[in-house]
């Protein structure tokens, strides 16, 4: 007989995946597909950020199971740019999943990954804080930004 | 909760956040305590450079994350006091005192007690650091978590 699994002891420290942002290829001029699983909240133009225009439109989607969201951007103003910018951002608590990621992707022609975002959350009894952190944590060279 | 409120919030909470490494550079780091998940919450954010050095293109190459991020870009680390003070006495004899007693004082941050110490001659200052338990955690839970993705089904 097996033995059961103990399942009461909580994990301390986690991982997940916390953001992933991809520039993918598309037929030139389309707008983003349905998401399986995902409803959307609002397609608005965006004014331009600084004194380059990027993406025109942005397509918001929210999940229908948990507190994932997704921004598409799309309608390109520079040619050089790709014709999608897709930004994935997880729930606080389950973080992304695989097929979550793979339903935006099946739309997509090809994929580049941009940024990937890992969140290590550590529970209080580790006792991780500001100040452990700066006095113990080592980024590699990055040095700690004054702001 | 009112808008002001919201905003006092975000204040509070950026005031909070440690940052290290930047937009334009290989990764962003950020530290703030997460009252939504009951924890702190380390985010590490990898760029594009980062991650094509790795050869990490696809989604199936994700997997590769915590052996590329653990231990070169996050670890927790403790200063070797006696290694440094052995090395200091060699090398600065009677002065040795005073240096070491500075960098006592700057203890409180790991990166300013490097710049200290670079400051005063000791530029490998990566010698005298030892790595800590918890970081074996912290490679196991990076490990459990790409264990997951990679088992999920699509």
């Amino acid at each position: 007989m097996r033995k059961p699994r103990k399942t009461g002891r909580k994990q301390r420290i986690r991982a997940l995946l916390d953001r992933v942002q991809i520039l993918a290829s598309a037929p030139e001029g389309r707008a983003p597909s349905p998401v399986e699983g995902f409803t959307v909240t609002r397609d608005s133009f965006v004014r331009r950020q600084t004194t380059t225009s990027t993406y025109a439109r942005c397509r918001h989607y929210n999940s229908l199971t948990n507190d994932s969201k997704i921004y598409w951007q799309y309608n390109r103003q520079k040619g050089w740019l790709r014709p999608w910018k897709i930004t994935m951002v997880a729930d606080d608590k389950t973080g992304l999943s695989r097929d979550e990621i793979e339903r935006v992707l099946r739309h997509c022609r090809s994929y580049q990954l941009l940024t990937v975002e890992i969140a290590i959350d550590f529970s209080p009894p580790i006792g991780v804080s500001k100040q452990f952190i700066r006095r113990h944590a080592a980024f590699g060279k990055s040095r700690r930004r004054a702001d | 909760m009112q808008p002001s409120e919201r905003v006092a919030v975000v204040q509070t909470r950026k005031n909070n956040t440690l940052y290290y490494g930047s937009r334009k550079s290989d990764k962003l780091v950020r530290g703030y305590e997460k009252p939504e998940v009951g924890s702190y919450r380390v985010e590490l954010e990898a760029h594009s450079g980062l991650l094509r050095r790795h050869g990490i293109f696809m989604l199936d190459d994700l997997v590769r994350l915590p052996e590329v991020l653990c231990p070169k870009h996050f670890q927790f680390v403790d200063v070797d006091w006696n290694h440094l003070g052995g090395y200091l006495a060699k090398k600065m004899g009677s002065r040795s005192d005073r240096v070491i007693a500075g960098a006592r004082q700057r203890r409180g941050s790991i990166l300013r007690l490097q710049r200290y110490l670079r400051r005063k001659g000791v530029f490998n200052t990566h010698r005298f650091l030892l790595p800590r338990a918890i970081n074996k955690d912290v490679v196991q839970a990076l490990k459990r978590w790409a264990r997951g993705f990679d088992n999920e089904e699509p």
